[in-house]
């Protein structure tokens, strides 16, 4: 349980850091969507009820933060997280190409599902596709470095399993 | 069997829980949107979290920043630099200029004051050279005999008088210092008016001669002019006395007398013209050489 909390605690940290590159003047194109890498990470390693809470509670972080609206980043982790979880047991979960890639899927289907939730459809513009797809790549590019930390804080026995290469254990 | 069926629940669990989830994130943004406070109210909570962070990292931006621009990134300040020193030079030039004019003007001004008070017209000329040979106390004026400037013309400046007219030529005169040994001007001490002959003894200094033991003269007393030698006109300052010397033996004082003009600073000068207070004055200069 504790280390769900300090995985909680990296995301928060993570989304704050979002917020600060930001301010320090970088695009927000650049910068990764540490949420859909949590999402995605939670749904490799820990697909349970409390994977799906912790998803949830990952996008309400993100909600939070912008002062907005409460809800549409959090029913859109939520949804992702369950979709992932699904497959993610026909995906080679150890491989770093196919967690770069699942990385970037999430982060573009994450905003497609936040853009439909929060009603922003009706003003999307063409800058809003290219955030979402330079999202998705720095989100693919950091995932490596993302999922590593979050591995090593979130040390639950299914994810020691896996590491020592027992993945029938770990499923 | 078993973990089939395990994993079956799970994934089950993970459906119901997620549906859940998913329902109560659309209650929650329709809820945020109806009482926007709401979400407010969460983002200050955050915001007391990130506040603190902000500020760390703000202040180590602005160090960072601040090293870099200052220590590091150099590349244009060179140049930038040089384009400064040259523009600081530039403006520094014209306000060199300017000030000149205005220094300039208020001489002017003074002259013209002084002719205005003292009645006298004349021709305002700029000093623009002095006696190359340094043996004569002499300057060079601007202007000559096409300005109606003619040997014997008094020169005067604010400050009292300088001299007269030695030469004059189209476009430029000489002018004749008063502390050139050559020159004489009828004057008359202030105070105790008595009347003697100011020479030059150079070294930008003058004599007062001709004053007879019997008259009391002390240092600090005005010496003006006469208006008896019928080159300047009377009244007109020409220094003070700054030493006064009897010797037993003589007929008459030595009195030192330091010119009222500060030559080392003259520029402009007026000269008389005949039409002034002094018109019939005019007379040759070599009349009153020696």
């Amino acid at each position: 349980m504790m280390n769900r909390f300090v995985l909680l605690g990296f995301v928060l940290l993570c989304v704050i850091a979002q917020g600060l590159l930001r301010h320090l003047g970088l695009p927000a194109w650049m910068i990764p969507q540490s949420v859909a890498v949590c999402v995605v990470f939670l749904a490799f390693y820990d697909r349970s009820a409390l994977g799906a809470v912790m998803a949830f509670t990952a996008g309400l972080m993100l909600d939070l933060s912008s002062a907005t609206l409460l809800g549409p980043w959090a029913g859109a982790c939520v949804l992702v997280f369950a979709a992932l979880a699904f497959l993610s047991q026909r995906l080679f979960v150890e491989s770093v190409v196919v967690a770069m890639l699942v990385t970037a899927l999430t982060a573009v289907v994450v905003g497609c599902v936040y853009i439909l939730l929060a009603l922003k459809y009706q003003a999307i513009s063409g800058a809003d596709v290219i955030m979402l797809v330079g999202q998705a790549i720095a989100s693919a590019l950091s995932a490596p470095l993302l999922i590593g930390i979050m591995r090593r804080l979130y040390r639950r026995p299914s994810v020691v399993a896996l590491r020592r290469g027992s993945v029938t254990s770990a499923i | 069997m078993t973990s089939t069926r395990q994993e079956i629940s799970s994934r089950a669990h993970v459906a119901v829980v997620s549906i859940c989830l998913f329902v109560t994130s659309l209650f929650l943004t329709a809820y945020s949107s109806r009482y926007p406070q709401v979400a407010r109210v969460g983002n200050a909570l955050v915001l007391e979290i990130v506040a603190p962070i902000s500020s760390i990292v703000e202040t180590t931006r602005v160090g960072v920043v601040t090293m870099w621009r200052r220590y590091v990134y150099l590349i244009h300040t060179s140049q930038e630099n040089e384009k400064l020193s040259s523009r600081v030079a530039e403006l520094e030039g014209k306000l060199a200029a300017i000030g000149e004019s205005q220094r300039e003007n208020e001489r002017l001004r003074e002259i013209l004051n002084f002719s205005t008070q003292t009645q006298l017209s004349g021709v305002a000329a700029r000093v623009v050279g002095a006696d190359a040979s340094g043996w004569i106390g002499g300057l060079v004026i601007d202007r000559g005999s096409r300005d109606g400037i003619k040997p014997g013309m008094a020169v005067v400046h604010a400050g009292g008088v300088v001299g007269q007219v030695a030469s004059a030529g189209s476009n430029s005169a000489r002018v004749l210092v008063v502390y050139d040994h050559s020159s004489g001007v009828d004057a008359i001490v202030e105070s105790s008016r008595a009347r003697g002959v100011l020479e030059g003894v150079g070294d930008s200094l003058c004599e007062l001669k001709f004053v007879t033991k019997d008259v009391a003269v002390k240092s600090g007393d005005s010496v003006v002019t006469s208006g008896l030698d019928q080159v300047y006109p009377k009244g007109l300052r020409l220094g003070t006395v700054t030493d006064v010397a009897t010797n037993s033996g003589a007929l008459f004082q030595a009195i030192e007398v330091k010119p009222a003009v500060d030559f080392s600073r003259l520029e402009e000068v007026l000269v008389l013209t005949p039409s002034g207070a002094s018109a019939e004055s005019s007379r040759p200069l070599e009349a009153r050489k020696r």
